[in-house]
């Protein structure tokens, strides 16, 4: 039966699709996590991790760096933005009312925006090889040699976030001062140190997942797109839970694989609008996501 | 001479918009002003600022809706360029496709987008801060996909040939009457921007923004509060969306983009969140800042392209609201009251 194959197919590659998003999602969680800080800029950082390794690694065919170097430039240019965005401009969030950290994200959107615009400008470029492409197939099913790269390096970062959130000494100073900033500061949390880390560790996930992204789909300012998704993938699975990310970004991404299969002949954009119709859905019945931890409320 | 501070003797002169003579007197200048600036733009032959002029005056009654919604009432809100879409488009369909007058179709088309505002506001009952401006972001996609998958509003064409509007036989066809019917539209609003801060409903709007559990033990029902900043803050959404499609006479999807909402609230922002005078303040800001841009962009003073122009203009727009939000929170407005201060106390002031 050619159907059940077809479904088989597109739940698989659905499956390859989310654990990016999850990846792609969880830094955004962190920073939430962190920092409560609700970064919208956040798919403009994806976008410009993937001009910075267009930029050092190059077309296909002419490589400009060999690829470990490019790879470790890549990490150290992420590092260094993380650290100088929390120094110009989050740092003075801390302790600020949620609506001014929400405004600074939008503009750092916009001047994001406009300088990777201006540097790079708006054509779209291919990315030249990062992981090896090319179709593998098993069976019946083929599946993309990149998107199942992808989804390995996904997968081995998604442990190491959730790792280091729930066993390490780091991540509970992070957690705890989620739950209550002032708190953990008495307790001996530096608040300065904890956002350090939560926004280097944001645009690093960011630009690794901005690169896989552009990988499949090449470079263009149009990935910034994606922001919205990866807000469906964190809003569906609770806007602060890691494991919630990982289940959110699978039932989007074979939901949306299912959507632009079957319904996009008929209804233009249909896969862009069915991420946020699911996102509001989730809203209404649980508004805080399948896996969010509840918030009790206190009068 | 040091003035002496005023003293207000009782509660309907303190409560008045427009409290003293000398203030009746600016007032009126003003206004004055605001009337002869077209003649003298043709005096000057500078009439592509009266295109500029208008286009400021539809954006300040589109964002004093947001600072409604979003300054006052404190719901933050990414989906204001929907509402506007959705005016402009009410609008079009009532014109164009259905053959009604202008002024019949106007009220319709702007109570239509108060009522998508309603329905938005309905979500937000149940979800606080971020959560309703993502409802509101979700609900902009929405709106566009229907817009788009539609077959009365032209989907991706749009609409044209939408109809100028007769104003007792005269017909408003060219930009200085378009300006002068603006302007009278744009002042109406602001006095009912600034009546509803003076009213019971625009005070439970700032108390839900400043603490909702406390507005909910003083009495106010937030939920109905909420619904209510929504449809009020789409009425003027609306009506600025309507005004406008009628004035560039086409209407399509690619006019109000997620960038509109965003320069909305940084608009509403760099001028003073919840302050009518202040939203005011930045919307001339950030038009004039992007008008200026523009001419030297086409001007060939420096050699940029016209898409580099616009880019910068994002750029620049950004570093603006990250520097007002990091260093001024309160905008604009705050800083000229300080300026107003310092000119009074002088020289004791800070």
């Amino acid at each position: 039966m050619p159907q059940i194959n077809t479904i088989v197919q597109l739940i698989i590659s659905g499956v390859l699709v989310g654990g990016i998003y999850s990846l792609i999602a969880m830094g955004f969680v962190i920073t939430y996590r962190s920092a409560r800080v609700f970064n919208l800029a956040y798919g403009q950082f994806a976008v410009l991790g993937a001009f910075l390794a267009w930029t050092f690694i190059g077309p296909p065919g002419s490589p400009r760096l060999p690829l470990p170097l490019a790879v470790f430039l890549i990490i150290v240019s992420a590092v260094g933005l993380g650290l100088l965005v929390e120094f110009l401009f989050f740092r003075r969030m801390i302790g600020r009312p949620l609506f001014a950290s929400f405004m600074l994200s939008l503009g750092l959107l916009a001047l994001l925006h406009g300088t990777i615009m201006l540097v790079w400008g708006p054509e779209s470029r291919v990315l030249g090889a990062t992981v090896p492409k090319g179709p593998l197939f098993l069976g019946k099913f083929v599946l993309a040699r990149e998107y199942l790269w992808s989804f390995g390096l996904a997968l081995v970062a998604t442990l190491g976030f959730v790792y280091l959130f729930r066993r390490t000494r780091i991540g509970l100073a992070m957690r705890a001062a989620y739950d209550n900033q002032v708190a953990a500061r008495c307790l001996g949390v530096s608040a300065r140190l904890n956002s350090q880390i939560a926004w280097v560790i944001c645009i690093l996930v960011a630009t690794i997942g901005g690169v896989l992204i552009a990988t499949v789909n090449g470079v263009s300012i149009g990935l910034s797109e994606l922001v919205l998704l990866v807000l469906a993938v964190v809003l569906v699975g609770g806007l602060d839970s890691l494991v919630g990310c990982v289940l959110g970004g699978l039932i989007l991404a074979i939901g949306s694989n299912f959507t632009s299969y079957y319904l996009s002949q008929y209804l233009v954009g249909v896969e862009s609008i069915v991420s946020v119709s699911l996102m509001l859905l989730v809203l209404l019945i649980r508004p805080d996501g399948l896996m969010g931890i509840k918030m009790i409320k206190r009068v | 001479m040091r003035r002496r501070g005023k003293s207000r003797t009782d509660f309907v002169r303190d409560l008045a918009i427009i409290g003293s003579g000398r203030h009746w007197l600016a007032v009126a200048l003003a206004l004055s002003l605001l009337a002869l600036l077209p003649f003298v733009l043709r005096w000057t032959h500078n009439l592509n600022w009266l295109t500029f002029l208008n286009f400021t005056l539809l954006t300040v009654i589109a964002v004093l809706g947001l600072n409604i919604t979003t300054g006052m009432a404190g719901q933050l809100s990414l989906g204001h360029a929907a509402f506007v879409l959705a005016g402009g488009y009410a609008l079009g369909v009532f014109t164009v496709k259905l053959g009604w007058p202008f002024w019949g179709a106007l009220p319709v088309a702007t109570l239509l987008s108060g009522i998508a505002g309603f329905l938005v506001g309905i979500p937000a009952l149940r979800l606080r801060g971020f959560y309703v401006a993502v409802t509101t972001l979700a609900f902009f996609y929405i709106i566009q996909f229907v817009v788009r998958n539609i077959e009365i509003t032209g989907g991706i064409h749009g609409l044209i040939g939408i109809p100028y509007p007769y104003v007792g036989g005269l017909a408003i066809k060219s930009d200085i009457r378009w300006y002068f019917l603006l302007l009278v539209f744009c002042v109406l609003c602001i006095l009912a921007s600034v009546n509803l801060t003076r009213s019971r409903l625009g005070r439970a709007f700032l108390a839900i923004r400043d603490n909702e559990d406390a507005a909910a033990n003083l009495g106010i029902s937030v939920g109905l509060a909420k619904l209510r900043a929504f449809f009020i803050g789409a009425l003027f959404g609306g009506l600025a969306g309507a005004l406008w499609a009628s004035y560039v006479s086409v209407v399509k999807l690619d006019q109000f983009t997620i960038w509109d909402s965003i320069w909305y609230l940084g608009m509403m922002v760099i001028g003073g969140a919840g302050s009518t005078a202040g939203t005011v303040l930045g919307v001339i800001a950030l038009r004039l800042t992007s008008q200026v841009l523009h001419s030297i962009g086409s001007s060939g003073l420096i050699p940029l392209s016209s898409n580099l122009t616009i880019y910068m203009t994002y750029a620049i727009f950004g570093i603006a609201i990250i520097l007002f939000i990091s260093f001024r929170p309160f905008g604009l407005i705050a800083m000229w009251q300080k300026l107003k201060a310092n000119y009074k106390r002088w020289p004791f002031g800070t």
